[in-house]
Formats: structure tokens, sequence, C-alpha cells
């Protein structure tokens, strides 16, 4: 899952930017609005952690300008709290809103909240064939037994298993896996599957030759 | 308005009702002695009346016909001549009028006596030394008695009320004492009965009077009954409220434009401090989400050292954001409040000019800044840590706005009775519609151009300005985009 954090503070944007790198997110940043939307556009995120007060361009103009072309998630961050700014920000298509000071796991807890809307689940658990993935507990069990597994490793089958019975292409895995600055090559993905495919069976993922991935659900 | 002797409207009401009483009382009190003494004064006539028909009956007949007497009274005239008449015929001819003049007195008194009791009067007579002699039937016997306290000598008429009966007490050597009367009682049930109906109206007045009353004060207390409505919305947070003016002549019509404009005035300032302290919350709000999320983070697993160490310094740094901020707003609050005191001492704020630009050389040196000083002596009374304050923000500023290698001018100069203080950066400028918001309290041009120095506070500036403008002085900016910015504060000399 690939974010994007727009926030002109420095230090608040670091951390909120390794916590969500912490919980296997692929994480971009921006300091200032104009850049952010320039990232916003130019690359499918799965969610814009974004804030409202910012130099150049503020936060109601970067998601005016993403939401004419784009449907990506917007959760709204903001020192603003009345409920009138609530309402503006969900107004202009805002996902959800959150107000500074906020807590971190909160934070995450409605990234997930959103993404998970987004793709249509609204139970952070969801079992494909014998396969159970829980986004909120970071686990996933074969039947009834959890397998451990790397960050990365969940990040994957957290990503096929939300877009289950679509192929997903290599290119859109490589997308969503890793941020701006991984200079992981693309072969990575093929560790990643080749370890996925060891440890939940070779059913788990098939490949679809020159297309690219799927998680099959029945 | 609720009902209980503590509204005006009550007290109002009872005051009125009070005075409206006592006038009734008075006016009726005055009506009722008035008719008491118009019927004492008939009843007197016709007292009296009698008195001077009854007199020549009862007179003692003369020995001898006096000559050339003079008549007691002129009114008497005729029945004296009658009297006189036959006394006056020498030879003792019996006059041609009728019987015996004794007899015919007799008759008339019966006759007059027995007229007057019919008309409730009573008539007793006395002979000089006291003795009764004559006393009609229907006179009351406690009267009887002789009254002692009448004078024996002369004419005397006098009056008297003596145990419900009215007397008028005719004395006189001639006849003795003569006493017609008659009771009072006829006259007193009238008065009583007057008494009731006066008191009767008196009330209808009174009772009338407080509804016109009532009618009247809720009239012209309406108003005030608008004043207090509008007062209690306000009361309870509706700050736009405003009392409907009626009538702008009146004195509540006047109260109640300088309440609206009070109200004006206290919705303006509330809405000013509202907005100051969204402002001040939303400017702790950055500094406590840095501090909160990083030490969140920093707890939230095992960690190493350096990355402890980072996070505690964030935590440090933001924590003096905050300090700078919140002494900031601590001395803008003592503005607002009017605690905002100078300790003004005689200085010479070239001294002072000196000991700022030798504070803020370093920071100026590192960003390559040269700072050049046109200063003169001048003597003047001033708060030092105050200015001193004033003019660290605004070279701090220069330094903090100027572009790397850029230069900044301080000025110090007198003019008439002026003395000009400027600081003039090489910055990029400020555009014209920022310049005008820029002493505003948390306004911050471009909060990017912070990043640098990141303690921007959006305070600097209206401490600066509060602080020059205790000292009686002014302060003004000028700047032009791409060359720099100027600010000149302007302060009385001596």
């Amino acid at each position: 899952m690939r974010v994007l954090v727009v926030e002109d503070q420095d230090d608040l944007r670091e951390v909120v930017v390794e916590t969500l790198r912490e919980e296997s997110f692929a994480v971009d940043e921006s300091a200032d609005g104009e850049e952010g939307l320039y990232k916003a556009l130019n690359w499918d995120y799965d969610i814009v952690v974004l804030d409202v007060m910012m130099p150049v361009m503020n936060g109601w103009e970067v998601l005016d300008g993403l939401r004419k072309e784009k449907q990506t998630p917007v959760l709204m961050l903001t020192a603003l709290d009345q409920v009138c700014d609530k309402v503006k920000g969900l107004n202009h298509g805002a996902d959800d809103y959150l107000a500074k000071p906020f807590d971190l796991t909160e934070l995450v807890a409605r990234v997930r909240a959103v993404m998970r809307r987004k793709g249509g689940d609204h139970c952070p658990e969801v079992t494909v064939g014998n396969v159970t993935i829980n986004t909120t507990a970071k686990t996933l069990r074969l039947g009834d037994k959890e397998v451990e597994v790397t960050a990365r490793e969940f990040a994957m089958a957290e990503l096929l298993i939300k877009h289950r019975d679509e192929v997903v292409t290599r290119d859109f895995l490589y997308d969503h896996l890793f941020d701006e600055n991984d200079e992981s090559m693309s072969n990575m993905l093929d560790v990643y599957v080749y370890k996925l495919r060891q440890k939940f069976g070779k059913s788990f993922i098939k490949t679809r030759r020159g297309q690219g991935y799927i998680v099959e659900s029945s | 308005m609720g009902i209980f002797p503590q509204s005006i409207r009550w007290r109002i009401q009872l005051w009125y009702l009070l005075l409206l009483a006592v006038i009734i009382a008075a006016l009726l009190a005055a009506f009722h002695r008035n008719q008491r003494e118009i019927k004492y004064q008939v009843l007197d006539r016709e007292l009296s009346n009698p008195i001077t028909r009854l007199l020549p009956n009862l007179e003692r007949r003369p020995e001898s016909p006096p000559r050339g007497r003079r008549l007691p009274r002129p009114d008497l005239l005729e029945d004296f001549e009658d009297e006189l008449r036959p006394g006056l015929e020498v030879g003792g001819r019996r006059s041609p009028r009728g019987p015996d003049p004794l007899e015919r007195r007799r008759v008339n008194l019966d006759e007059i006596v027995e007229e007057l009791a019919e008309n409730g009067i009573f008539v007793i007579h006395w002979s000089r030394g006291g003795e009764l002699r004559f006393a009609s039937e229907n006179s009351p016997e406690e009267l009887r008695s002789f009254p002692d306290k009448v004078s024996r000598e002369g004419d005397r008429v006098s009056k008297e009320t003596v145990q419900g009966y009215r007397e008028i007490i005719h004395a006189s050597p001639n006849v003795g004492t003569l006493v017609v009367g008659a009771s009072v009682k006829p006259i007193e049930t009238y008065l009583s009965k007057l008494e009731t109906k006066l008191i009767g109206v008196g009330f209808l007045i009174i009772v009338g009077g407080f509804l016109v009353g009532w009618f009247l004060i809720g009239r012209s207390l309406k108003p005030i009954e608008a004043i207090s409505g509008a007062a209690h919305r306000i009361a309870e947070g509706n700050l736009s409220e405003r009392i409907k003016i009626s009538g702008n002549g009146s004195e509540l019509g006047q109260l109640s434009m300088v309440l609206n404009e009070t109200f004006e005035k206290l919705e303006t300032s509330f809405e000013h401090q509202v907005r100051f302290t969204a402002d001040a919350s939303h400017e702790m709000r950055t500094p406590i989400a840095v501090i909160l999320s990083k030490s969140q983070f920093a707890l939230s697993k095992e960690r190493s050292p350096e990355k402890y160490q980072e996070a505690l310094q964030t935590c440090v740094d933001s924590a003096q954001h905050m300090r700078t901020l919140t002494s900031g707003l601590l001395e803008l609050s003592k503005v607002d409040s009017g605690e905002f005191h100078l300790r003004p001492e005689l200085g010479n704020l070239e001294d002072l000019t000196g000991e700022v630009v030798k504070l803020i050389e370093p920071l100026a040196d590192d960003r390559g800044i040269k700072i050049k000083c046109n200063l003169r002596s001048m003597k003047a009374e001033f708060d030092p840590s105050k200015m001193r304050q004033a003019l660290l923000n605004l070279l701090g500023n220069a330094v903090k706005y100027n572009r790397e290698g850029g230069e900044i001018e301080v000025t110090l100069n007198k003019i008439g009775a002026e003395i000009f203080w400027s600081v003039q950066d090489t910055g990029p400028g400020i555009e014209s519609v920022a310049l005008k918001s820029i002493f505003e309290r948390f306004y911050q041009v471009d909060k990017a151009r912070t990043r640098t120095g990141r303690n921007g506070t959006g305070l600097g500036l209206p401490i600066t300005k509060a602080i020059v403008e205790a000292h009686g002085g002014a302060i003004s900016v000028v700047s032009e985009v791409g060359k720099g910015t100027t600010f000149q504060v302007k302060l009385p000399a001596g």
C-alpha cells in the first residue's frame, strides 16, 4: 500500500512517514501543497494524508486539484477542528478528517479504515480460500494457524487480497509496494511471490503469463 | 415582568397609588368637612331665626315707658313698636289691637314653640336668676338645668354643641337666658351616610387609578422590557442581538442607543477574543502534535539510542517553540488587559542599538549578512528591556527574512521633535496585500519563509508595535518586492 504524506511541518511529517513505514506502508512525502499535488496526480496512491495549512498551496486547493482528475482517498490533517472546517473538508471530497494534535495509533487506524472502505471491505479480516488476513493485527493465517511473514510479504499479500479476483500487474505491485526512494529491483517481486507461495501453497497466487498475478477467492 | 414588589412597575404603581390615595383622601375629607360646616351653618340659621321671634314674647315688660329709649336691636324695631305703642298712649287707653298684651304674648309664644317643635327645635328659657321659666316639651331633660358657663352680663349670643344637641344660647339682662336648640342627629346621620358614599367614591377612584396607572406604567415601561429582553438574550450568548429602538427622543430611546453601541463594542471585542483564542490554540496545536506523535513514535517499540535522542531533540525544539509562543501570548494579553506597564529610565538609544546589533551579529554572520549602523547619540526616556525586545524583533526579522549575503542598515536619527529609528533589509520584500496585515497577530507573510528559522510565531511584530505604541510612538513599514523592507519607528523625543 502506497501512501503520500503532504505536511509542511518537518518534524511532524517525518514522524508520520516513519510511523506509516513501520506499519509496512510504502510512503512518499511532500513538504508543500504544490509538490504534493504533482505527486498525487502522477502516482496512484492508496491514500493521501493531507495537511490543510501549508505554504504555496493549501490543503483545500490540493484536494480540489486532485479531485478534478482522481478519486484517490484523502485523509485531511489539520489544526482546525471546528465543525464547519470538518464539514468543509468532507464536502470538498475528503474521505476522513483528523484534527491536530492526534494520536499516531488513531492516524494509522484511520488510514487503514479509509483504504478498507475504498477497497469495499468494511471488516479488517478477509478470508480468501484458506488464507485469512487481518490488516489491523497484521497477521496472516493458513487455516487456523498463524504464519509468520515479513513486512513486505504482508504488504504484497494485503495488496493481492485487496484486489482479489483481479489480475494485478507487476508495475502495479511495484508502484504500490515500494516508495519513491526505494531502490529495490523489480525482480524483488518474484522473491516475495515465491516466499508467499512457499508459505501458503502454490495455488494461493496464480501467475497469468504476460499479465501479472491473481489471487482467486474461490 | 413577574408580579413581585421588587419590580419597577409595582414600585411605581404603589407609590402612585399611595399619592393618589393621599390626594383623594384629603379632597374627600375637605369636602366632608365643608359639608359639615354648611349643615351646621344652616342649622344655626334655623335656630337663630326663632330667637328674634321669641325674644319679644319673653322680654320683661317695662314698668314705665322709657322715653327715647334706644332699641336694643334694630331688627326688633317692629315688635318693640308694637309693645311701646300702648305705653305711649297717654291716658291708659286700651289698645285697639285686641286682648291684653300679656295674654297675647303667651299665645304667641305657644304658637311659635309649637311651630318650632314641629321642626324638631326646642326652646328653654331661664330667668336672669337661673330659674327655669319655660321648656318646650321636646326639649331634652338633661339640658334643662341652667348652663352655668353662660355669662349673665349683657346681651350675648353663643353657640355650642352639647350632648348631641346644637344650641344657640341668648343671654340678656332683659330676657334672661334663652336656649334654642335641636338635635344634630339628622346632620350626623347625613354626614355619616355621606362619609360612606365618599369612601366608596374614593375607593372607586383608586381602583380606576390603579387600572389606568397599570396600563400607563406598563406602556411606558415597555421599552425597558425590550431592553431587558435583549440584554437577557445577549447574556445567554446571542451577541448579535440588539434592542429595537422606538422614539429616539425619549430617555429610553437614548438609553437603548447607548446600550446598542455598548453591545456592538462587546460583540466586536468578543469576536476579537474568540479569534485570538482560536488562533492561539491553532498555533499551539502544531508543536503539541509534533511532541505527541514524536514521543508516541519513539515509545511504540524498542529503538536505537540515536532515534531516542532525535525524538527528544524534536520534543525539546517544539517545547521551546511553544515557550516562545506562550511568552508572546502572555505579553499580548497584558497589552489587551492594560497591564502592559513600562519602567522608563533615561538612557541612550545609541547604546541600546549597538548592544542589540552585537547580539544579532553572530546570526547575521551565519547567513553572510552585513549590518551597517548609522547611529548618533540619542538621549531619551524609555524602558530598556522592552525597547531591546522591540529592536531585537525587528533586527531578528531583518536577518531571518534577508537573502543570503544581504545587508541590513540600522539608522537612528532625530528630525525636529521626533526620533526616527529604522531597520532596512535587502530581503525579497513583502507584497502590498500582505503588508496591510503584517502587524496582525499570528499573521505570517509566508510560512514557508520561516522554515529556516522554524521559530516564527506571528507574534513578534504585534508585540513590537505594542511596545512602540506604549512609548507614545508609531511603527510603519515600507516594502518593495525584490528590493527589501524597511521598518521605521517614530518616537517622541524628550
